[in-house]
C-alpha cells in the first residue's frame, strides 16, 4: 500500500518529463538553430585539432586519437550534464509565479529536475546523430575504452556531474528571491566555465599548477573528469579524488540549495506581478 | 456547522525593500537595504461555513489579496491563528493542498506553446486524479464553459476570454472544496465579466464549493455574494449581508424627477443637494428618514411629470463606508 | 548619402551620451570582454608550446591573426550586435511598425540605432598585438587593409541582418540571432586549419573562413586575391539577397498587420 502511494506521487515527475519533452519540440526553428551551433562548434574544434595534429604526434600528452575522443565524448557529455531549463526559476520566482508552484502538491525540485532530465535527453538523443554524421565527414580514429568498468564508472561520475550541476543552476535560480537581475553571476559562472570545464579543449593543455587549484573548485568536474574517466587516463587515485569532490560540491551545493530555499520561500512576499 | 475556514486574529506585517535602478543598485541592493514596514492585515477574525459565496471587497493595497495569500498558505501570518479545512495552509500538506485551489486574476498555469490539454493532463497527475474522475470532472466544465473546439490549441492561439476559460478548468480539475479567487475579473472586458460571474455562481450551486473571492469591482460583489466582507487599510470594516450595508451605511436616498414645467434649480435647492440638473429631470440627494418626507414636499411644490425613489448606488455607498472608516 | 553620414552621426552621439549614464554596465562589461581577449591570447601561447605550427601559421603570424580577429569582431560586435537585437525584438512588440513610418531606408534604420563600447578594450589589444607583431608594410597596403577589414565586416553584417530577418518568419521570438556570435568560430582560425569538403565549403561556397584569413595575409604579404574575389562576391550576393529578403518580409508582415 505504502508501495503504491509512493508511485502514485512520483509518476507526476514522469509526466512533468513528457510534457516538457513535447514543449521542447514546439519550436523547430530555434531547436534547428541550437543545433547547427552546437555542430559548428565541434566541426571547429576537429579542424583545429586535426591541423595541430598534422605537425606534432602528440599534443599536451595526447595521440590524435585520444584528443578527437575527447572531443566527442566532452561534446555528448556537455549536454547531458549541462542541458537545463533550470535558468527559468530565477524569472519564475521573480515574476511572482512561484505562487502557482506553492499552492499545488508538487515538489519544487523534482518539477525542474524532471524538466532538466526531458531537456537531457532531447540534446542527447539529437548531438548523437550530428556527432554520428559529422564522424562520417571527418572520420577520426577514435580511443575505444579497453575496460568494461570503465563504462560504468563514466556512467557514475556523469550522474554526480548532472545532479552537481543542476545543484548549482538551482542556486543561481534562488538568487531570485532577492535580487532581479540574476544573469550577472549567472553569466560569469557560466563564462569561467565554458573556459575551465574542458568542453572546447581538455584542461590539462594548461600548465599543472592551474589544473591543480582547478580541482579545488566545481568546474572540472562538470565535463572534464567524467571524460577523463572515459578516456581511462586516469590512475585509480585521480579517479577516487575526483569522485570525492564531485561529492563534496554536491554536498555543498545541495546545503545551500536548502537554506537559500528554505529562507527565501520564508521571506517570500508572493508579490511580483 | 464546523466552519470551513476560520481566521482569528489575523495580523500580517511586511517590509519593503526600496532598490535603486540599474546594476549598481542591485549591488548595493545584496549588501544593505532600506525597508519600510507595512501593515498589510491588522487584526481580521472571520469564519465560513461550507458552501458560501463570500466576497472581500476594499481598495488597492486593502488588504484582501495578503489575507488569501495567508489562507491559501503562500504567506506565513505575522500573529493570528488560521484554520483551512482543518489544516494550517502554510505548512502546504499535500492533503490540504489538493483540497483548494487558489485562482489569480492575471497569472497563467496553462504552458503557453502546449494546448490546454497538455496542462490539465499534467494537473491530473500532479493533483493524482483518478481517471474516471477526471474525465467526469472535465466534461462537465468544458461543457459548462463551452471550450470543447479550444481544448486542443495551443494556449498562445486562444484569445483571452478562452485563455481564461481555459485557465479556470486547469484550477477545478481537482474539485477543490475551497476556491480563492484573487481578482477574477480583473482585465477583462464587459462580457467576459459577465461570463467568468456567471461561472462562479453556476459553480458554487453545482458543485458546492466554498468560494472566497476578492475584488475592487462593485459589480463582481453585486453580482455574486450574499455576504460580503469589506476590508480598508488591513482592517475589517463591516461582515455581513450585501442588504445590510445598504441599511445601515447608506444615508441617503435619491429622488429622481421628470418636471412638467419649468423649474428654478435654485428653489429646488431647498429640498435637498441637486446631483444634476437637466430640464426636465433631476436628481436630488436627500437624507435617508426624509426621503418620504420630502418627496411629498416635492409634489406639493412642484409641477412633477414623475418621480422616483432610488437607493444610492453601491459604490457610493461603500465608498462612504471607507471614509468613516478610516 | 551625406544625410545617411549625419543620421549615423547622430546616433553614435546619443550613444556614447547614453554610455555615461550606464558607468558601471560599461565597465562591467568592458572588463568581461578584456578577460574573454585575455584568455584566448593564453590560449594560442599555450597551443605552441606544443607546437611551432599550426597549419603553416608560426606564433608571429598568429598573432596578426588574432589581432586582426579582434579588430574585426570588436568592430562589428559594438557597431551592430545591440541592433540586430533591437530588430528582432522590434518584430513582436510593434516598434517596427513606428520604425517603418520614418523617412529614411528601413534596413538603415534598423542596424546603427546604438553603438556599443564595451568592446573598445578588445579593440584597443587587437590593434597593439598588430603593431607589435606586424612586418614591415607600406601605407597601400595599409590602407588596402583596413578596406578588407571593412569588407569583411559587411560580410558579418549582412550574415547578421540575414538571418534575423528569418523572425519574420517564426511564431515566437527565439535566438535565432545567436547563430552569428556562434558563426564566429569558423573564422576565429586561420582558413588552413580546414580540409576537405568542410575546407571547400568554407572557404569556397560559403567562404567564412575567410573573413579573418584574407585581410591578415595581406599583412603578412601573403595576400590571395582568389579570396578577395571569393569574399566579395560573396557579400554582394549575399547583401543582395538580404535586402530582396528584407523588402519581402516587410510586405508580408505588413499585409497580415502585427
Amino acid at each position: 500500500m505504502e508501495n503504491k502511494l509512493l508511485l502514485n506521487s512520483l509518476k507526476k515527475y514522469w509526466i512533468v518529463a513528457k510534457v516538457s519533452w513535447i514543449n521542447g519540440f514546439t519550436y523547430l526553428t530555434s531547436f534547428v538553430m541550437f543545433r547547427v551551433r552546437q555542430i559548428i562548434q565541434v566541426v571547429v574544434a576537429f579542424s583545429l585539432w586535426e591541423a595541430i595534429f598534422a605537425s606534432t604526434i602528440t599534443a599536451f600528452g595526447y595521440t590524435s586519437a585520444q584528443m578527437f575522443t575527447y572531443i566527442f565524448a566532452a561534446s555528448i557529455i556537455g549536454y547531458v550534464v549541462t542541458s537545463s531549463r533550470t535558468i527559468d526559476v530565477a524569472g519564475v520566482i521573480h515574476s511572482g509565479d512561484l505562487s502557482l508552484y506553492l499552492v499545488k502538491p508538487l515538489n519544487f525540485f523534482l518539477f525542474w529536475f524532471s524538466r532538466d532530465v526531458a531537456d537531457k535527453l532531447q540534446n542527447v538523443i539529437f548531438s548523437a546523430i550530428e556527432l554520428a554524421v559529422l564522424f562520417f565527414i571527418f572520420h577520426p580514429t577514435l580511443y575505444i575504452p579497453t575496460h568494461i568498468s570503465t563504462i560504468f564508472l563514466t556512467l557514475f561520475t556523469v550522474g554526480g556531474a548532472m545532479v552537481m550541476f543542476f545543484l548549482i543552476n538551482t542556486m543561481f535560480g534562488l538568487l531570485g528571491f532577492w535580487t532581479p537581475d540574476v544573469w550577472a553571476p549567472r553569466f560569469l559562472f557560466y563564462t569561467i566555465m565554458f573556459f575551465t570545464a574542458g568542453s572546447f579543449f581538455p584542461l590539462d593543455i594548461f600548465p599543472n599548477s592551474i589544473v591543480q587549484a582547478l580541482s579545488y573548485t566545481p568546474f572540472p568536474y562538470v565535463i572534464f573528469f567524467p571524460t577523463k574517466v572515459l578516456l581511462e587516463q586516469l590512475s585509480s587515485v585521480e579517479v577516487v579524488r575526483g569522485i570525492l569532490f564531485t561529492g563534496m560540491w554536491v554536498g555543498l551545493c545541495g546545503l545551500g540549495v536548502f537554506t537559500m530555499w528554505k529562507k527565501g520561500v520564508h521571506s517570500y512576499e508572493a508579490e511580483g506581478r | 456547522m464546523e466552519s470551513i475556514i476560520s481566521v482569528q486574529h489575523l495580523k500580517k506585517y511586511y517590509k519593503v525593500y526600496k532598490k535603486q535602478p540599474g546594476l549598481m543598485g542591485s549591488l548595493k541592493a545584496l549588501f544593505a537595504r532600506k525597508y519600510e514596514s507595512v501593515q498589510a492585515v491588522n487584526d481580521i477574525s472571520f469564519e465560513i461555513e461550507p458552501g458560501e459565496l463570500v466576497g472581500f471587497i476594499g481598495p488597492n493595497g486593502a488588504g484582501k489579496t495578503t489575507t488569501l495569500k495567508v489562507l491559501s498558505g503562500l504567506l506565513y501570518p505575522t500573529a493570528g491563528e488560521i484554520s483551512v479545512l482543518g489544516f494550517t495552509p502554510w505548512d502546504r500538506k499535500p492533503e490540504f493542498q489538493k483540497q483548494f485551489s487558489l485562482v489569480m486574476g492575471q497569472k497563467n498555469q496553462l504552458w503557453w506553446d502546449l494546448p490546454a490539454m497538455e496542462t490539465f493532463l499534467l494537473n491530473k497527475a500532479i493533483y493524482e486524479i483518478p481517471d474516471t474522475q477526471y474525465k467526469h470532472t472535465l466534461n462537465k466544465l468544458v461543457t459548462l464553459l463551452d471550450v470543447k473546439d479550444v481544448i486542443n490549441i495551443q494556449v498562445r492561439k486562444l484569445s483571452l476570454g478562452q485563455r481564461m476559460k481555459c485557465e479556470l478548468i486547469a484550477a477545478l480539475l481537482h474539485n477543490p472544496k475551497v476556491l480563492f479567487l484573487d481578482e477574477p475579473t480583473i482585465g477583462l472586458d464587459v462580457v467576459m465579466q459577465k461570463v467568468m460571474r456567471d461561472f462562479v455562481r453556476e459553480y458554487n450551486t453545482t458543485f458546492g464549493a466554498t468560494i472566497l473571492l476578492t475584488s475592487h469591482y462593485m459589480d463582481d460583489v453585486k453580482e455574486l455574494c450574499k455576504r460580503v466582507i469589506i476590508i480598508d487599510h488591513g482592517k475589517k470594516l463591516f461582515d455581513g449581508k450585501l442588504q445590510d450595508i445598504i441599511d445601515k451605511y447608506a444615508k441617503n436616498k435619491i429622488l429622481s424627477v421628470v418636471f412638467s414645467k419649468e423649474t428654478d434649480q435654485k428653489k429646488l435647492e431647498t429640498i435637498g443637494k441637486v446631483k444634476s440638473f437637466e430640464f426636465p429631470s433631476a436628481t436630488i440627494l436627500v437624507p435617508r428618514k426624509e426621503a418620504s418626507r420630502l418627496a411629498a414636499k416635492l409634489l406639493e411644490d412642484f409641477s412633477i411629470a414623475d418621480l422616483n425613489i432610488e437607493e444610492p448606488p453601491i459604490e457610493a455607498i461603500i465608498r462612504d463606508v471607507f471614509q468613516n472608516g478610516k | 548619402m551625406k544625410k545617411y553620414f549625419s543620421i549615423w552621426l547622430h546616433f553614435a552621439k546619443i550613444s556614447l551620451q547614453r554610455l555615461f549614464e550606464y558607468r558601471a554596465d560599461f565597465f562591467l562589461w568592458s572588463l568581461v570582454s578584456t578577460g574573454w581577449t585575455i584568455f584566448s591570447l593564453l590560449f594560442y601561447q599555450i597551443l605552441f608550446l606544443q607546437t611551432s605550427n599550426i597549419a603553416g601559421w608560426n606564433k608571429q603570424q598568429m598573432l596578426v591573426f588574432a589581432g586582426t580577429y579582434m579588430i574585426i569582431d570588436a568592430a562589428t560586435w559594438s557597431i551592430f550586435w545591440r541592433n540586430i537585437q533591437n530588430y528582432t525584438e522590434s518584430i513582436f512588440n510593434g516598434t517596427l511598425d513606428f520604425l517603418l513610418l520614418q523617412p529614411i531606408d528601413a534596413q538603415f534604420r534598423l542596424s546603427v540605432r546604438h553603438i556599443s563600447f564595451t568592446n573598445v578594450p578588445r579593440l584597443i589589444i587587437g590593434i597593439i598585438l598588430l603593431a607589435l607583431n606586424l612586418p614591415t608594410v607600406t601605407l597601400s597596403q595599409v590602407l588596402m587593409y583596413i578596406a578588407l577589414i571593412f569588407l569583411s565586416m559587411g560580410v558579418i553584417y549582412t550574415l547578421w541582418f540575414f538571418t534575423a530577418t528569418f523572425t519574420f518568419w517564426v511564431e515566437k521570438l527565439d535566438n535565432i540571432i545567436e547563430i552569428v556570435p556562434t558563426l564566429r568560430r569558423i573564422w576565429s582560425m586561420p582558413s588552413d586549419i580546414y580540409s576537405g569538403f568542410v575546407g571547400a565549403m568554407l572557404t569556397i561556397i560559403i567562404p567564412l573562413a575567410l573573413i579573418t584569413t584574407t585581410p591578415t595575409r595581406l599583412l603578412l604579404h601573403q595576400f590571395r586575391w582568389q579570396e578577395l574575389v571569393a569574399l566579395l562576391t560573396f557579400f554582394i550576393v549575399l547583401f543582395g539577397a538580404t535586402r530582396a529578403f528584407f523588402h519581402y518580409s516587410i510586405k508580408k508582415y505588413s499585409g497580415i498587420g502585427s
